[in-house]
């Protein structure tokens, strides 16, 4: 069975699953293997439910700050980025952008 | 648009994670309250974060009030014992009426006091399919990614980058 990527694990939704998580765990409601078990299965939910049921497209621009290539995996800082997307934009003074190879599901 | 979009996409991961964890939990020997409790919990934290509208989220307008009163109380102190100081460094023995003025500077150490607690880090989670350069102009073609910026969340399938070094 291949594995997701564990990226989106820091996104709001992940770190929010994560913390509940680590609360039950403190509790001694659920094992730390089970935790695991249910983050796995997180990876699997947002990945498919990214590239299946969102349909939205975003254009970035922004200078690039620095840039790192490591792992197959792309880092970049963005300064003054603005975001657009079909019915919306926004702006920052900074982002982060991390950004795992789409050719390979996992590993 | 893409953000109305988010809630029911986070709807639809919370749902599918414990429909498919239900059968490990069990495998576990852990109860089903136990797993209700992690869908509360979670759906809480993100009714909390408020980077996307949910129905039915009156606990998160009452937490921020709280926030609110609570930082005032402190820059409080801070403007007593700011005073103070002054007096002692000058050696002058002032009237108290000059020193109110400067709560003005107080003011601006609230607001990042409060700023701090919203602070958000503006970060994209995606995957790339292509990455070019040439000269100082970088191109990316980048698929199925999550953005918080400016504290919100923002969902996309394909995005294109462009960026100057």
């Amino acid at each position: 069975m291949p594995s997701y990527y564990e990226l989106y694990r820091t996104s709001t939704l992940g770190m929010a699953l994560t913390d509940s998580l680590d609360e039950l765990i403190q509790a001694g409601h659920i094992t730390p293997q089970l935790a695991i078990q249910v983050l796995d299965q997180y990876d699997k939910s947002i990945s498919e439910a990214l590239s299946s049921k969102v349909k939205a497209k975003a254009v970035m621009k922004g200078n690039l700050r620095t840039y790192r290539f490591c792992d197959d995996v792309w880092t970049f800082i963005i300064k003054n980025p603005t975001f657009k997307f079909d019915h919306d934009s926004a702006s920052a003074d900074k982002v982060k952008i991390v950004a795992c190879n789409a050719r390979r599901p996992g590993e | 648009m893409s953000n109305s979009i988010v809630a029911a996409i986070y709807r639809y991961v919370i749902d599918d994670v414990v429909r498919n964890v239900q059968a490990d939990f069990e495998g576990h020997g852990v109860d089903t309250s136990v797993l209700e409790e992690l869908q509360r919990s979670w759906e809480a934290k993100i009714i909390q974060s408020r980077v996307a509208s949910f129905p039915g989220e009156d606990a998160g307008n009452d937490i921020d009030n709280a926030t609110v009163d609570g930082a005032s109380d402190d820059d409080d102190d801070d403007e007593d014992s700011g005073d103070r100081a002054n007096d002692d460094l000058d050696g002058n023995r002032e009237a108290p009426e000059d020193a109110i003025n400067s709560d003005l500077d107080d003011t601006d150490e609230e607001d990042d006091y409060e700023g701090g607690a919203e602070e958000t880090e503006h970060i994209v989670l995606c995957q790339y399919d292509k990455v070019t350069r040439s000269k100082n102009k970088w191109k990316c073609v980048l698929r199925d990614g999550i953005m918080l910026i400016n504290g919100r969340d923002y969902l996309f399938q394909k995005a294109t980058g462009d960026f100057e070094w």
